[in-house]
Parts: structure tokens; C-alpha cells; sequence
């Protein structure tokens, strides 16, 4: 499994979306920026859209991690009876 | 060995026996003073309650009834150590035997409680306490929960995620939640969780770790120094989520945030998708709605420029003014014929009331005016002496006559 997630983060959008509606809203930028602006927060939001629609609920189970400290994930099967490795490495105490 | 002969065999129903027991009990131990920790302490609707006394190798069932609780200074609590007086008898439904309380005092603190205590005050001055609460993200994308796969727990907070947020992807890790060694693998889980996160091998925004109601007892993993220390060096936030709203563990104290339960871990630190989806619209309505505004006062602000006559062409304005002056002297003719029609009018209208007022045209219709021959009027046939001479005006002339009679 790859790392972390890619942006862009629905945090991140609505911040940015949030600056470009104060620009719009002020109109001190001008109409050639303000329309530029406007193309890139509907490009923003359909991202968004795109991501909230491709939402699948996804539950994993970790069962433990590799020697390479990588993580171990099998799908997870509620009230299975899926003996799990007792938790891999010693402590860094 | 064989069965004694029939005739020596006594079969009792299962009830005699039991009420034989029952009053063996109540003879022989009428007054018994026992002392013991609390445990599974149980209040009842009905104002009983219900406690276990226990020691490191056995332990008593036990009662006290309303009206003795009544009585007493202090209410009982798990992990307290108390010496309890009363008289042992047998509860017959269940077959088991009990203490029915009728005394109860405390016996300072009960070890397992004495420990609890201490070690809080031992995390306490490291700091544990002081609570991080680290910024949660708002929008998580992938938390880990640490808890036992079997139970209600782990699906309340499946649901929960499913229903509100499924865009967050969730790592179960399972362990034992309770039992000996319970708290070492409980810490053992969120060290492996924390050690992923920091070497980014798998990153989560924050780890659940709790489980569902249970005793006192039930819940002690989570007041164990294992799960602290690991709650309290974990990479990421931790929220903790143990039992009911009552319990209060030390991985509550130490943990970023607190939830009541499971289920409220989740509803209380994620998004509710359609609401999500809500703002999102929000901000499109706003972007089309400003963008639009933006757009028309551009155009206004156009459409003033062009109007401006220095933009158009030189020789217009000239026409312009060409064609008002054309346009003022039309004007101008047409309001001087108009008023001169208009006296014209008012002159025939003029004339025709003189002409109606003219005696001339009395006489037209056959009257006639008369005078006497000094000119005056005449009005009176007495002022007129036969002989008399009168001139009689007519429409187209005067006539002359002579009076005979009057």
C-alpha cells in the first residue's frame, strides 16, 4: 500500500475556496483574475464532488506489520474469528 | 462406588434439599462477619443492592436490602474494602448462597483502588494528564481503531463511519480489551499504530482506542501504566472511547479526546457526508453567485463607457445638435399655427354671441320697435293722443303712420 493519501484535502480545498469567494467578493481583483479564479474554484469543487462520490467504505484489518516495519492488512470480516498475531516488535522503551 | 440399596436411598426434590440447606446456612451462620474488596456493585430499582465480596482466592455473593442500605453512612464502590456483617441464607431460584448484609463499614481503601490512585498521582506528576487534545482533521481519510473484533463496539463504530463519513478508510487492529495481559496488548497495539504513522508506512489522522460497557473490572486494562505510556507517546492523536459515559479510565485522562462511547467517538469527530456534500453546494452557489455579479458590473461599467459621447464619433454630436435645433423649430411652427388657429376661433365664437344679441335680428322674427314722434319708445298705449304721428321700425325699414284711437 502506498503511503498517505494524495491531496488535494477537502480542508485545503475549502480554505483555498474560501480565499478565491473574499476576491470575488471584495472585486478588487481584476475581471480577467476574477474569472481565472472563479474557473479554478469550480475546478476545486468538482474535484471534491469526485472524491465524495467515489467514497466506498473501506474497513481493513491489521494484523500486524512486516520486517521492513510495513503494515500487514487483510480485509476485515466483523465478529470473524481471525486469530490476529499478538502486536509485533518490542517497545523502544 | 455402587448405589446404596433402594430402600436406603433418600431422593430429594431439588427444592427440599435447598431449603434444607438454606436453614442448615441460616442456623450456623445466623451472624458471620466477613471481611473482603467490593466488586460488581449494583444498584437496583427496586432500592436493593448487590455486591461481591471478594479476596485473592474466593468470593461471597451479597445483599443489602433497602431500609439496611438506608441505614448506612456511606455508599459501597468497586475496589473498596469493607467488613460486612449479617447471616448467610440461600437465594432458592438460583441455588446460590449469599450474605445478607446488616452491617457494612469500610476498611480504609482497597488495595486495587490504593494502587489506582497512586499510580494516577505517579502520571499525573509526568504530565500525562495535561491533556494535548491535538487538532483532529476534520475530514479524516484513514483512522485506526484499537479494540476487540467481537462485541458491540467495533460495529457501532462500523456503522457509525458507514453512515456518516464512508469516505474515511478504517484500520481495525483487534485485541483483547479485558483479562490478564489485556493492557499490554492493548499498548502493544497503539505502539505498532504510532510506529506506522511516524515512519509513514501507513499515516491515520487519529486512533480510536476504547471498548464497550462493562464492570469495573472489565475496564481496568484501560487503568493500566502499559496503555498510558503508549497512549501518551503515541504519533497521532489518540481519541479514547471506554465504556459508558460514567466510566472515566486513565486512558481517558490521557488520551487527546475523550468520547462518552464507542458509537460517540465516532458521531462526535466526523463529518456527516450529506452535510459535507451541503457545503460543497454552498460554495458553488456562492462561486456562480459572485462570478455572475462580477461579470454584470463589468458590463455596466462597458456599457457607460460606450455611452460616453467622447468614444463615439466627432461629427455626431453636431448631428445631434443639428437635429434638435430641426426638431425645436418644428416645434416652434407648429405652436405658432396652432395659436393662431386658435384665435381665429375664439373670434367667430365672439361674433356669433354679438350677432345673437343684436336687435336686428329680433326684428327679423316679425317684432318691431315703435317711437313717438320725439323719438322716445313707446311702451305705453296711454301716452298717445289720437293724431298722433309714429315711426315703426321693421327689419328692413321704418314705417309711418297715424294714431286713430288709443
Amino acid at each position: 500500500m502506498s503511503p498517505n493519501p494524495a491531496p488535494p484535502r477537502f480542508e485545503d480545498a475549502l480554505r483555498e475556496l474560501d480565499g478565491i469567494l473574499r476576491d470575488l467578493e471584495e472585486g478588487t481583483v481584476s475581471l480577467e483574475e476574477s474569472l481565472a479564479r472563479y474557473e479554478r474554484g469550480i475546478n476545486l469543487l468538482r474535484q471534491c464532488y469526485g472524491q465524495l462520490k467515489d467514497a466506498e467504505h473501506r474497513v481493513k484489518m491489521l494484523t500486524g506489520t512486516k520486517d521492513d516495519g510495513s503494515p500487514e492488512l487483510q480485509p476485515f470480516e466483523p465478529a470473524s474469528a481471525v486469530e490476529t498475531r499478538p502486536a509485533g516488535r518490542k517497545p523502544a522503551k | 462406588m455402587p448405589p446404596a440399596p433402594q430402600t436406603e436411598r433418600e431422593v430429594l426434590s431439588i427444592t427440599a434439599l435447598t431449603l434444607r440447606l438454606r436453614a442448615h446456612l441460616e442456623k450456623q451462620y445466623s451472624s458471620v462477619w466477613v471481611a473482603g474488596e467490593v466488586t460488581g456493585f449494583k444498584k437496583q430499582a427496586s432500592g436493593h443492592w448487590y455486591l461481591t465480596l471478594k479476596d485473592a482466592n474466593a468470593q461471597l455473593s451479597a445483599v443489602v436490602y433497602f431500609g439496611v442500605n438506608a441505614r448506612l453512612r456511606f455508599e459501597p464502590h468497586d475496589g473498596m474494602q469493607v467488613i460486612a456483617g449479617g447471616r448467610l441464607s440461600v437465594w432458592e431460584p438460583r441455588g446460590v448462597y449469599q450474605l445478607q448484609v446488616e452491617a457494612l463499614e469500610p476498611k480504609g481503601l482497597g488495595a486495587a483502588e490504593l494502587a489506582l490512585r497512586q499510580l494516577k498521582d505517579r502520571l499525573r506528576a509526568k504530565g500525562y494528564f495535561e491533556r494535548k487534545s491535538r487538532p483532529l482533521q476534520r475530514f479524516p481519510r484513514r483512522v485506526a481503531i484499537v479494540t476487540s473484533s467481537k462485541g458491540a463496539a467495533i460495529h457501532d463504530m462500523l456503522r457509525q463511519f458507514a453512515t456518516r463519513w464512508p469516505f474515511c478508510e478504517v484500520i481495525v487492529r483487534p485485541c483483547r480489551v479485558q483479562g490478564e495481559g489485556a493492557g499490554q496488548e492493548i499498548a502493544s497495539c497503539i505502539r505498532m499504530l504510532s510506529e506506522l504513522h511516524r515512519s509513514r508506512k501507513l499515516q491515520f489522522h487519529w486512533i480510536i482506542v476504547g471498548r464497550g460497557g462493562g464492570s469495573a473490572e472489565d475496564l481496568m486494562a484501560f487503568n493500566e501504566e502499559v496503555v498510558a505510556d503508549a497512549i501518551h507517546s503515541c504519533s497521532c492523536p489518540v481519541i479514547s472511547a471506554v465504556g459508558h459515559e460514567a466510566d472515566w479510565t486513565i486512558a481517558d485522562e490521557v488520551a487527546d479526546f475523550r468520547a462518552a462511547t464507542p458509537s460517540a467517538a465516532v458521531s462526535h469527530f466526523t463529518p456527516l457526508h450529506d452535510d459535507v456534500l451541503r457545503t460543497f453546494n454552498e460554495y458553488g452557489g456562492r462561486l456562480r453567485e459572485n462570478m455572475a455579479r462580477r461579470l454584470q458590473f463589468a458590463r455596466q461599467t462597458v456599457d457607460h463607457l460606450a455611452a460616453r459621447p467622447a468614444l463615439r464619433r466627432p461629427l455626431q454630436r453636431l448631428r445631434d445638435l443639428e437635429q434638435r435645433l430641426d426638431d425645436a423649430s418644428d416645434r416652434l411652427n407648429r405652436a405658432a399655427l396652432h395659436r393662431l388657429a386658435k384665435v381665429n376661433e375664439q373670434l367667430g365664437a365672439v361674433a356669433a354671441r354679438l350677432e345673437s344679441l343684436s336687435p336686428l335680428n329680433v326684428l327679423s322674427r316679425g317684432y318691431s320697435l315703435t317711437r313717438t314722434a320725439e323719438g322716445h319708445l313707446l311702451r305705453d298705449a296711454a301716452v298717445v293722443q289720437p293724431g298722433d304721428v309714429l315711426r315703426t321700425r321693421v327689419a328692413n325699414g321704418e314705417v309711418t303712420s297715424r294714431v286713430e284711437t288709443s
